[in-house]
């Protein structure tokens, strides 16, 4: 019988860490994935990782018993990536970007299924933040660009903008990928 | 390929999850257990400790009965007993007492011009007018206080110079209350003089009653004594409201917020302040100041990786070119390109980066406005908090790498603003000139754009306040 995550969270509000361990194995490898894809690489995803799941169990009361509970953890967790992302522009203002372009035929075709997870995931990774941040907002949470714009504090042309180089860097990415046969 | 089929190829990530290594959950529990001290708890503890140290210290200098109030015999049933009375009453006392005295001066006069004849008839009688009038001196309420005047005011004087012997007070309240006192006390004896060829008061006042013009005289001369001692009164106020205070110092930028640059920790950076500020005083605690101060912000970032294109012969523009315009550069020199220490840094080859000591320094010409309050006054010295914001126009910004000049950082703001707050400690050396030392704290809002830099600045000020 499946046990009712509120009693879970309950649990977790009260800082009973039986509960606690219960959430985190039911949400973490969904939440793991979501660091991932918008991290650039996983041990800067494991570090966001711990330290939203951190903040999560402490903000734990204020959720509301209202809607999805994994909606209200990813929400969390995207705001934290956020952050994180954000501090990290400000650590490194420049080059963020340091790679040079490859020559790619747009016009050849690929067979998407023969593109494993993990590469196409290392595709991702490489685009700069602020690129990949627009992205993953928008095709993984299903964003519109004024929202995007508003979350990220910048206007929806830039939003649009970063979309466009986003998906053209990766369109070229997996090209190159898949002509030099590495997969 | 389109872009549209990167849709439909990165659909397949859309649920993409994966367990995370075990020696995660055991991070996350530690974290639970020892929750990370926030970040400049110690700065915010030495704000908190410095409000709760000047609140004590306020709070000690009010609520202490015995530092404002004084014994001052009181006329009791059972006789004179000693009640403790706060400066300020006494202060008002002795203006009222001051103003009585001058009535009762008005009424022997008026009784003098209206009077003669009973005058003359009674001046065989003033040996007994002068025992049985007693000049008095009242309170708040123009009650009569003291049974004996002399021995009330001796008394008086004597606890006012024993207060003001132990609290060690120079302020010009108290030096007026003396003066006051001197001056009731010299026209209590004059008053006396006159008593002696006065009659009865009961006598004097009915005839004053009478006579509606020595009534109107009386009130002009009270006016007219009000007037001036008004008139004293704003002049004493007036003396020392302004001063002018000079000052130089050093301070110290701080990275309170453990901010990084270039992947590397932000240090903090030396430098100098001076300049001037004029000081209004509100009344006896409260004082506003304005003025210009010059005062410089930096930071420093150690072994920062660069390639300098006019040494190594690499062309840069290319990389360049791939930063994002809105990111800008830290200098303006197009021949060094700095490089974040992460994980791009292994794509270029280290033999074309250098590592070296990077520096900035921004010069601003600040105007503050501060408001500061004394805490405490104590003989010669005296302790205010000082707190206000400030506008800052960056009037020199430089780079510097290992020391030389590689130029400027583009994104430095022009206009700056700012919160200070400080503590002087002044120590009067002459009746009007004034050492003091001023150790505090600015925060500055926004520097520099786009990029982490220094905001908190530790200062340490000494300097000279003329009063005038």
């Amino acid at each position: 019988m499946k046990e009712p995550i509120d009693h879970y969270i309950q649990k977790c509000i009260e800082n009973d860490r039986g509960g606690q361990q219960h959430i985190y194995q039911l949400f973490a490898p969904v939440l793991y994935g979501l660091c991932i894809k918008y991290m650039k690489n996983e041990a800067d995803a494991q570090d966001v990782f711990q330290e939203a799941f951190v903040i999560a169990f402490q903000k734990m009361s204020q959720y509301r018993f209202e809607g999805s509970f994994e909606g209200w953890l990813k929400r969390i967790f995207i705001n934290k990536l956020i952050e994180t992302l954000n501090k990290r522009k400000r650590e490194t203002p420049f080059l963020d970007v340091l790679y040079q372009e490859d020559f790619v035929d747009e016009d050849q075709e690929i067979d998407s299924f023969s593109l494993p997870q993990e590469k196409l995931l290392e595709c991702i990774q490489q685009l700069p933040d602020q690129y990949r941040l627009v992205f993953n907002l928008y095709f993984f949470e299903k964003m519109k660009h004024k929202e995007i714009a508003g979350l990220l504090n910048i206007s929806e042309g830039t939003s649009k903008s970063n979309l466009n180089r986003a998906k053209s860097n990766l369109q070229k990415k997996i090209l190159a990928l898949m002509a030099s046969k590495d997969v | 390929m389109k872009k549209d089929d990167i849709e439909k190829l990165i659909s397949s990530l859309e649920d993409f999850s994966k367990t995370p290594p075990d020696d995660l959950w055991k991070g996350i529990e530690e974290k639970l257990d020892n929750p990370k001290s926030k970040k400049g708890f110690l700065f915010w503890w030495a704000i908190a400790a410095s409000f709760v140290v000047g609140l004590g210290l306020l709070a000690t200098f009010y609520s202490n009965p015995d530092n404002n109030s004084i014994a001052v015999p009181v006329e009791h049933e059972n006789g004179l007993v000693n009640q403790s009375r706060s400066i300020d009453s006494i202060e008002k006392e002795a203006v009222k007492s001051k103003i009585g005295t001058a009535k009762k001066v008005l009424d022997t006069r008026l009784s003098n011009s209206n009077a003669s004849d009973e005058t003359q008839k009674q001046d065989n009688n003033s040996t007994t007018t002068t025992t049985t009038t007693k000049p008095t001196i009242f309170n708040s309420n123009n009650q009569k206080v003291f049974h004996s005047k002399n021995e009330a005011i001796v008394a008086n004087a004597n606890q006012y110079n024993s207060f003001l012997v132990t609290k060690n007070e120079s302020s010009v309240a108290s030096k007026e209350i003396k003066k006051e006192e001197k001056e009731v006390f010299s026209k209590e004896n004059s008053t006396r003089e006159q008593n002696k060829i006065v009659p009865e008061k009961t006598v004097v006042e009915d005839k004053v009653k009478e006579n509606p013009a020595a009534t109107d005289l009386k009130e002009n001369a009270l006016a007219a004594i009000e007037k001036e001692q008004l008139k004293k009164d704003k002049i004493a106020l007036v003396e020392d409201k302004w001063s002018m205070q000079v000052f130089a110092g050093i301070n110290n930028s701080q990275n309170l917020k453990k901010q990084k640059s270039l992947g590397n920790t932000i240090e903090s950076q030396k430098g100098y302040n001076y300049g001037v500020k004029a000081n209004y005083k509100l009344n006896r605690r409260w004082a506003v100041s304005t003025g210009f101060k010059i005062s410089e912000l930096g930071q420093q970032v150690a072994n920062v990786s660069y390639i300098n294109s006019a040494k190594t012969l690499v062309n840069i523009s290319k990389f360049s070119s791939a930063q994002p315009q809105e990111k800008g550069a830290i200098t303006t020199n197009s021949n060094y390109l700095f490089i974040p220490n992460s994980r791009e840094m292994n794509m270029i080859a280290s033999t074309f980066y250098e590592k070296g000591n990077l520096s900035q320094k921004v010069q601003y010409l600040e105007m503050p406005m501060e408001i500061s309050y004394v805490v405490l006054n104590k003989g010669k010295a005296r302790i205010n908090m000082n707190t206000g914001g400030f506008v800052g126009k960056a009037i020199s910004n430089k780079v510097l790498l290992n020391d030389s000049s590689i130029g400027k950082n583009q994104e430095v703001n022009d206009v700056v603003f700012g919160t200070v707050l400080s503590s002087t400690l002044q120590y009067e050396l002459f009746k009007k000139t004034k050492v003091f030392v001023e150790p505090g704290m600015n925060y500055y809002t926004q520097p520099v754009q786009n990029q982490n830099f220094n905001q908190f600045q530790l200062i340490f000020n000494f300097g000279l306040n003329v009063s005038f």
